[in-house]
């Protein structure tokens, strides 16, 4: 709890425009975009606008020697609670550190702050001929650093990766308020540990990134989208498997099943025969039309091998963008079906996929739950969302059983917790079953030695 | 209390997944970085409020208030949540909670009748007079271009094409449908040339019937007195019942009257009365456009458009009037055209700091398009826009119905 002194003091430190602690104010940064309840609210005592690493170093040097909280904060719309305030302390606002610093054509870089929009970025880049090609769902509105914090991926992760691969150096202040550079701008670099790796993923717990260089790549001069439509979801998965071994390597092949197609269909009035039971969305893109052409040739011959009941490039631009816009908008789509949506973020190796998907089906059936499923086919990133209305009795329970057994379901193929919301608070009871004693042991150690006060992000990822 | 009112307010606000998507489209976000001010957190607030797990207090119902209804928030938003809705049903919830206050309560009665809006109508012409108008509210009375002067300005004769001839007559067409003209309140009190200019545009396309219209409601629901909107809408709907046809130049009045058929859709005395006045209801370029009318002459100037929220994201009118535009004068399209202006309702008054930065990311899109007139369709961007453009020494602001 930060006493009216404190309040000051941080005030003078960072500038008293950048500090605000109305109790309505600290309510509306209690929350994020996770299905965790706004009741009983853990508010921030706080809300402070990160202006430079200046700033930040001062800051973090009063709250280390005061044990204040911080919790960095981009746009709110993480889906694991990593940027609850659960201790108080401080929220850490980025909407004034959103400049994009330096363009470097020659290396194929670019240089920015964390309060940067996702698509803002992508946009500055795509209209100078350069791709950054992660794209989560939320990249409009989602801002850099968040991405950082959570690693997050997207629909092109299947040929493009996540955020970690295009992260070549951070800046980052630590807890004691002292800044560390990592990596740089030379593509190789073994001198050391990998810090930015360790940086990106982990969720504000270690410190706060103030500057991050990004690679890229030149953008992609031709893209095609299809819509796929199966009437089982095993021929759906089939057909992402044989797409890949065919040698088409599709920059996004995004699935959903049933459940979430009449989502769909019902937010935008549209009329899907019901004996669809799957839907894939690819995207390819290439460096020319000639090339394009030959891959959507094989793809729709890939997808007719499979059965597909309905094959469907967009014609132009427009559509393909409304594809997308439907695609990226599924998961609130699916949450207006019931008043909550618990929506997970499970990885399994692509090849477990069909696997994966039968027992989320089985786990639906047992606790007589709606589960809608979609997802990254392409990568084995999935995310099935549990629809139900938890004011009614026992359904938090039933809805926790169902949970742990996804979690089970995806670490028995294989897999994993989170493909790219992290842990945060929603998935932290779990992590020991996920990494092991010793795994969460060393990142016990890890965060020690960082932050040995404990005030970064506390209580996320592991307890 | 309305427990009805509580429970669609209720599922309205539960709607939102929290997702973010409004912070990057709403304008007070923009300027203020506060997460109040966007849809996620007034949604936030209200569904606390409504369990009970927030104290509803002056800074509460001031968030509430704090909304410029502009609805960039509702075309953006993935799951749909009618957050304009939503704050306009809260001020209601507000007001059966806690009274309205006087101020409100004042703009409320002031808007409700015919005859004292005609009563106020003169003072302010008297206000011009006397200069006594300086004690009303800062930018309340904006500087009016009519028509006249417009041509005056603009169409030397080295700056105009020949009008297109003969395409129209005055005359009433027997079995051509009924058109009446909308007056809506602030068109009548702040912009009475504009206003006959209106009309003016619309008797060249026929016959257009003036009547002693009530005002719209728009005022009375905004403010929470969701009661004396409903009063006013049956008064119209009666006034209006034997026209074909309904014509308003404001884009608030316009959104209001086709809002109608929403409003009573519970009612079954009103349900269908309503529905067909609605159905009636256009705005003044959706309609011209309709109709094929074409813009007496192409002046040789720069004109660039403002989208009044109510009537691009209310309405969905967006090409009409720039297609009347394009043949008034050389069009530019301005940078985030449809954003608010911040000029809506009271707001303006209210909350003057904030309406004035978003008004400055106005003036500079206008500014960029080197327009010599900002052309609206909406008598509260007027006023707010008319402000802008360092006072009409780099462009003047005007109703379309003054340029085509």
């Amino acid at each position: 709890m930060l006493t009216p002194a404190m309040k000051r003091e941080i005030g003078e430190i960072c500038g008293v425009e950048n500090v605000i602690d109305s109790n309505l104010d600290m309510f509306t940064y209690s929350y994020d975009a996770s299905p965790l309840p706004l009741m009983p609210a853990r508010n921030p005592d706080l809300a402070v606008y990160a202006t430079s690493t200046e700033q930040l170093c001062h800051l973090m040097a009063y709250a280390n020697q005061h044990r204040v909280p911080v919790v960095p904060r981009g746009s709110g719309s993480g889906r694991s609670g990593g940027s609850m305030p659960i201790a108080g302390g401080i929220a850490l606002c980025f909407e004034k550190m959103n400049r994009i610093l330096e363009l470097d054509e020659q290396n194929c870089m670019v240089t920015v702050e964390p309060g940067v929009r996702t698509f803002d970025l992508y946009s500055y880049c795509a209209a100078r001929g350069l791709f950054y090609p992660p794209d989560p769902a939320s990249w409009k509105f989602c801002t850099i650093g968040g991405n950082i914090a959570e690693n997050a991926g997207g629909p092109k992760a299947v040929k493009y990766g996540v955020t970690r691969d295009y992260v070549m150096g951070l800046t980052v202040v630590l807890p004691g308020g002292q800044v560390l550079e990592t990596g740089g701008k030379a593509i190789k670099n073994v001198t050391g540990y990998d810090l930015t790796r360790l940086f990106v993923g982990s969720e504000g717990t270690l410190g706060i990134v103030t500057r991050a260089i990004l690679r890229l790549l030149p953008l992609p001069r031709a893209q095609k989208t299809a819509q796929v439509m199966f009437t089982t979801m095993d021929a759906a998965c089939e057909c992402v498997r044989k797409t890949i071994r065919s040698g088409i390597i599709p920059a996004a092949a995004e699935i959903m099943d049933k459940v979430s197609i009449q989502a769909v269909a019902r937010l935008h009035q549209l009329n899907i025969d019901a004996a669809i039971e799957a839907c894939i969305i690819y995207e390819l893109d290439g460096e020319d039309e000639h090339s394009l052409t030959s891959q959507a040739e094989g793809l729709r011959k890939v997808c007719q091998e499979c059965g597909a009941a309905e094959f469907r490039l967009a014609r132009d631009q427009q559509e393909a963008e409304d594809l997308w816009s439907i695609r990226r908008a599924l998961g609130p789509a699916v949450a207006t079906l019931a008043p909550n949506r618990i929506g997970e973020d499970i990885s399994v190796p692509r090849s477990a996929f069909p696997e994966v998907v039968k027992r989320l089906q089985q786990i639906s059936r047992k606790y007589g739950l709606t589960i809608a499923i979609y997802g990254h086919a392409g990568d084995g990133n999935l995310h099935p969302s549990i629809l139900t209305d938890l004011s009614l009795p026992g359904a938090r329970e039933k809805v926790d059983q169902a949970v742990a057994e996804v979690f089970q379901a995806a670490l028995d193929l294989g897999g994993t917790l989170s493909g790219e919301h992290g842990i945060g608070l929603t998935k932290k009871d779990y992590i020991v079953q996920a990494l092991g004693e010793v795994g969460v042991a060393t990142l016990r150690s890890i965060k020690a030695a960082i932050d040995p006060n404990g005030i970064m992000n506390p209580g996320k990822i592991f307890s | 209390m309305d427990s009805k009112l509580k429970s669609d307010l209720k599922s309205l606000v539960a709607q939102c997944d929290r997702c973010g998507a409004c912070l990057t489209v709403c304008p007070l976000y923009a300027v203020t970085a506060r997460e109040k001010a966007a849809a996620r957190g007034k949604n936030a607030i209200l569904r606390v409020l409504l369990d009970g797990d927030l104290e509803l207090d002056a800074g509460a119902a001031g968030a509430l208030n704090y909304c410029l209804l502009c609805k960039a928030c509702v075309v953006n938003c993935p799951c749909k949540v009618r957050t304009d809705a939503a704050m306009i049903m809260a001020r209601e919830y507000l007001r059966q909670k806690t009274g309205i206050s006087l101020v409100n309560r004042a703009i409320g009665g002031f808007m409700k009748s015919p005859s004292l809006i005609g009563f106020a109508s003169l003072a302010l012409k008297l206000g011009r007079l006397t200069g006594i108008a300086a004690v009303l509210p800062e930018g309340l009375i904006p500087e009016e271009f009519s028509r006249k002067e417009y041509q005056r300005m603009f169409s030397g004769p080295a700056g105009t094409t020949p009008a297109a001839k003969g395409a129209k007559t005055a005359a009433a067409v027997p079995g051509r449908p009924r058109v009446a003209y909308y007056q809506g309140c602030a068109m009548k009190l702040f912009f009475p040339k504009a206003s006959a200019d209106s009309v003016r545009v619309l008797s060249k396309a026929g016959r257009i019937d003036l009547l002693d219209n009530f005002c719209c409601g728009r005022p009375h629901q905004v403010h929470g007195m969701g009661g004396d909107a409903l009063e006013l809408a049956e008064k119209n709907i009666k006034l209006f019942e034997t026209y074909d046809i309904v014509v308003t130049d404001c884009a608030s009045c316009g959104s209001a009257l086709k809002e109608y058929a929403a409003l009573f859709s519970e009612n079954s005395e009103w349900r269908i009365p309503a529905a067909v006045f609605s159905k009636k209801v256009r705005g003044f370029s959706e309609y011209l456009h309709q109709i094929g009318y074409e813009p007496e002459r192409q002046a040789a100037i720069t004109i660039s458009y403002h989208d009044p929220c109510h009537l691009v994201r209310s309405q969905s009118v967006k090409s009409q009037p720039r297609a009347l535009l394009e043949k008034a004068g050389h069009f530019v399209e301005a940078a985030r055209a449809d954003m608010c202006c911040g000029g809506t309702g009271t707001f303006h008054l209210d909350f003057p700091e904030e309406s004035g930065k978003i008004l400055a990311a106005k003036d500079a899109a206008f500014r960029q398009t080197g327009a010599d007139v900002i052309v609206t369709e909406c008598p509260a961007c007027l006023i707010q826009l008319a402000k802008a453009g360092a006072g009409g020494a780099c462009y003047k602001v005007m109703h379309i119905s003054q340029v085509i």
